[in-house]
């Protein structure tokens, strides 16, 4: 017995001793793993979304009342009730079978993605690089007035790269230049099947399809499908330009243009040459033939883009693929909206990395493309799909999420140096996505702060006004600026007046750039 | 027989200069984290990490008001950030590397939170995110920290019913997105199922005593079973596999640490049957589930499954302190390596040893 518990103690000992020996190994172990755990970069993943809510008495009903509640498919209508039959909307149904596999086969064709590259097999990292390099190229011949070259340019890099959005949209720019509007408007709808909501390119169509005498097809009085809210961002039988301007409810440009084009297309449908109208020749009194004017006014109430996206509930569990700034050509097929609009916001990023890529348009330009990929954004968060733009060198990470950016914000209190360099690594264009609806005004007039002390002393101007302009984009702008001190305003109008002064050549925006910011701005 | 037993050994002891409530491990590290009350009433929040025959205090910040409770359970093993709930009902998120200032913050109840727990984060792939807070306003609140200031979800009692106080939450049934149950412990030992995913109760029954804690062998399978602790003296398996209609889940109770307060019960990480209780005694109790042959049976109308309760089995105890251990942890990563705390001011590093043969 007493030899049995000497034992037991030796073993238990030595039980003891080995665990300690592993335990150490294992602690040298999992301290690394612990400090590469806290140094690798977040990653975003793809959340479910936040509970739907509720309130519930924790003396409620137990599930056998509430189960067997779940939804029943729709009834099928047997062929021999009529009355259900005289209810049914045969419109609608076709509607939802028209607007189905629309969805699944929203991607650009494998034609089109694979068109360009002609035999050759390159390394796509090589080859997005020459692609990148042409586009440059075609953008300083662009910027010389050298079209023709531009364009040459332009068709190489979409040889190496073909699922570029934007080359496709500045050859575009480039044919209207050179009054080769055919060959504009096919780019452009390249560019489109790219990317569905890109504004350069349904402008750019709209103004080749007018040049072309498309006048109908330019101004087509659009047939508009209020099918339900949820998808009234998806306007797919509306024409270039009114696309346009209900993706950028703010550029005057796109606005002109439309009123130029219907004012010419008026007339047109008076001689009812080609309308999908069916109502009869005496235009001016029935409503139909002033429905164009009518339904474009309804598109303008209705609200601007920005709410309508808002109305897009998350897509619910499918955690998607996501593509950003990736080179590998878009997914065929299921582009779910989210898919879309991650494009849309990678494209947009694309656009911005090559900042001066962008070629020097004639008349006011349109406001950049990114807006949409921001507002967009803001809304799917609740997902967490974000966009990280990675900048090396950042003493700070760029925040993801608005309780960072307060933390970071909190934490810099009264040290505006480092305000400052936070504000360098931040993208401007991010700012809408991180400030969500939380854009309150010590913020804006910090940011004044900065921008006045340290942006214009290190000369900035292009991100003085990329930030400017940014921030005039995140929700409760208009809110803010209306209680900023004087104090502020005249801060504000220091800085536009600073930007007003800037030479124009040097700058990535023009002086009218300056006035539409000082407009926003209500100086 | 004898020399299989596994064995609990206090490794090492530390002592604290405040009462600690709770000690959770950091996910995927040697590092935990000490929750409590300094003498003056503020919060205590320490970040201790294992160095060989000796702990290292990492960090330790003061907070306004007392810490009740922590996980970690919410929070991506990336960011691993840590929940607390405290004295004035104020739910808070920390990122350990800076504790200044919370990452998320919400006055989540009128009182204090006593309890709190995390799904969707480490280890549970499953659901969103979402914290669990119980509080002696009675009421039950899920967070989501996508959304501020309000609850994801509330549960209340009704109107013109007495709120109870609420002393235990889990997390549990949380197998895909959509499932998700919470068990909560209330003081006049009502323990409540409810199923989030309906948004209903799914099943309560009385313990006749407070519940002071509440586990679910895993918050990521189905259902399986679970361990209730009561004030006095004693702890009930139910294995939820099996709902009888009228009877609802078969369970089995168990007497354990002297006619004390069980304070807590922690599932070991690598076994789901194998879990540890605490005693207000100052003892470590481990205990084996073991699964009756077969689990359901039909009931005596012969009409309903019902589930049939299994035994438990004391492994081993040991006395680790001379006061109440409140709060128990295994280090998720590490089998048979834990860290709990009593209220004699100090938090220990145990170890238990042959784990790995149940």
């Amino acid at each position: 017995m007493a030899s049995n518990i000497a034992l037991q103690v030796r073993q238990n000992a030595e039980e003891y001793n080995s665990f300690l020996s592993d335990l150490k190994s294992w602690e040298k172990d999992i301290k690394a793993k612990d400090k590469a755990a806290k140094e690798t970069p977040a990653k975003s993943v793809a959340l479910p979304p936040v509970r739907g809510g509720g309130t519930l008495s924790s003396s409620g009903p137990t599930p056998a009342e509430t189960s067997n509640e779940k939804e029943s498919p729709k009834p099928k209508i047997k062929a021999y009730d009529y009355s259900a039959w005289d209810k049914f909307d045969v419109d609608k149904a076709l509607e939802e079978i028209e607007t189905r596999p629309a969805s699944s086969s929203n991607g650009p064709d494998a034609s089109i993605a694979g068109g360009g590259m002609a035999g050759a097999v390159e390394d796509p990292a090589e080859a997005l690089e020459k692609s990148l390099i042409e586009k440059e190229k075609g953008n300083a011949h662009f910027k010389k007035g050298d079209y023709k070259k531009a364009v040459i340019c332009y068709t190489k890099s979409m040889r190496h790269d073909p699922n570029n959005t934007v080359v496709p949209v500045n050859r575009a720019m480039a044919y209207l230049k050179l009054g080769k509007y055919e060959e504009a408007e096919a780019d452009c709808t390249l560019g489109l099947t790219l990317d569905k909501k890109n504004v350069k390119a349904l402008w750019r169509r709209g103004i080749a399809r007018k040049e072309l005498g498309k006048l109908a097809e330019a101004g087509k009085g659009a047939y508009v499908r209020f099918q339900d809210h949820m998808h009234v961002a998806i306007l797919t039988e509306k024409s270039d330009l009114e696309q346009a301007s209900v993706l950028e409810p703010s550029n005057k440009a796109v606005k002109e243009e439309l009123q130029k084009v219907y004012a010419a297309a008026r007339p047109k449908d008076d001689a009812k040459t080609t309308t999908i109208n069916t109502t009869p020749t005496d235009s001016k009194t029935t409503p139909a033939a002033s429905k164009p004017v009518r339904r474009r006014l309804n598109i303008e109430v209705v609200g601007t883009p920005k709410s309508r996206l808002s109305e897009i509930p998350p897509v619910s569990a499918t955690p998607t693929t996501r593509m950003v700034e990736s080179p590998s050509p878009p997914q065929p097929s299921p582009s779910t909206r989210q898919q879309q609009l991650t494009h849309a916001a990678a494209n947009a990023a694309k656009t911005r990395s090559l900042a001066d890529a962008k070629p020097a348009e004639s008349s006011p330009k349109p406001a950049p493309a990114p807006s949409i990929a921001p507002s967009a954004g803001v809304k799917k968060s609740s997902s967490q799909l974000s966009i990280s733009f990675e900048r090396s060198g950042a003493s700070r990470p760029v925040p993801k999420a608005m309780y960072e950016f307060e933390r970071d914000w909190k934490s810099m209190r009264g040290n505006d140096e480092a305000i400052y360099e936070y504000m360098k690594n931040i993208h401007p264009a991010e700012y809408s996505r991180i400030l969500k609806n939380s854009l309150e005004s010590h913020y804006v007039s910090k940011m004044i702060t900065i921008l006045q002390s340290f942006y214009l002393r290190d000369e900035n101007y292009d991100d003085v006004y990329e930030i400017l302009l940014n921030l005039s984009r995140v929700q409760r702008f208009d809110m803010v600026i209306m209680f900023l001190s004087k104090a502020e305003k005249a801060g504000l109008a220091d800085i536009i007046g600073r930007l007003r002064a800037v030479d124009s050549s040097q700058a990535r925006f023009m002086m009218d750039d300056v006035n539409r910011l000082s407009e926003l701005y209500r100086l | 027989m004898t020399l299989e037993k596994s064995q609990i050994v206090t490794h090492i002891q530390k002592s604290l200069t405040f009462t600690a409530y709770d000690v959770k491990w950091v996910p995927h590290s040697a590092r935990f984290v000490v929750l409590g009350q300094h003498s003056r009433g503020t919060g205590a929040l320490h970040v201790y990490e294992l160095d060989g025959q000796d702990v290292k205090l990492l960090s330790e910040t003061e907070k306004e008001h007392a810490i009740k409770c922590g996980t970690f359970a919410a929070s991506s093993l990336h960011d691993r950030h840590l929940a607390t709930g405290d004295f004035e009902g104020r739910l808070s998120v920390w990122d350990l590397e800076r504790t200044q200032t919370p990452v998320y913050t919400v006055r989540a109840h009128d009182q204090i939170i006593n309890c709190i727990d995390g799904c969707g984060g480490v280890g549970v792939q499953t659901g969103p995110p979402e914290i669990v807070t119980g509080s002696r306003d009675g009421t039950v609140k899920i967070w989501d920290v996508r959304v501020k200031d309000k609850p994801v979800a509330k549960i209340g009692p009704a109107k013109g019913e007495a709120a109870r106080d609420t002393w235990a939450v889990s997390f549990g049934n949380s197998y895909n997105d959509e499932e998700r149950w919470i068990a909560a412990g209330y003081e006049n030992g009502d323990v409540k199922l409810f199923d989030l995913r309906a948004m209903a109760l799914r099943w309560e029954t009385n313990l006749k005593n407070g519940i002071c804690a509440i586990e679910f062998d895993r918050k990521d399978i189905r259902a399986n079973k679970m361990v209730v602790t009561t004030l006095e003296s004693s702890f009930h398996v139910f294995d939820l596999r099996t709902q009888h209609p009228k009877n609802g889940f078969a369970s089995t109770v168990e007497k354990a640490h002297d006619n004390t307060t069980v304070w807590t019960v922690k599932h070991l990480p690598q076994n789901r049957d194998i879990f540890m209780t605490s005693g207000g005694n100052g003892t470590l109790n481990l205990y084996k589930y073991n699964y009756p042959s077969p689990r359901t049976r039909k009931d005596a109308d012969n009409k309903h499954d019902e589930g049939v309760p299994g035994t438990v089995e004391l492994i081993n105890n040991a006395k680790v302190a001379e006061q109440p251990v409140a709060a128990f942890d295994w280090n998720p990563d590490k089998q048979g390596l834990c860290a709990f705390a009593s209220f004699d001011q100090s938090v220990r590093v145990g170890i238990v040893t042959r784990l790995g043969q149940y």
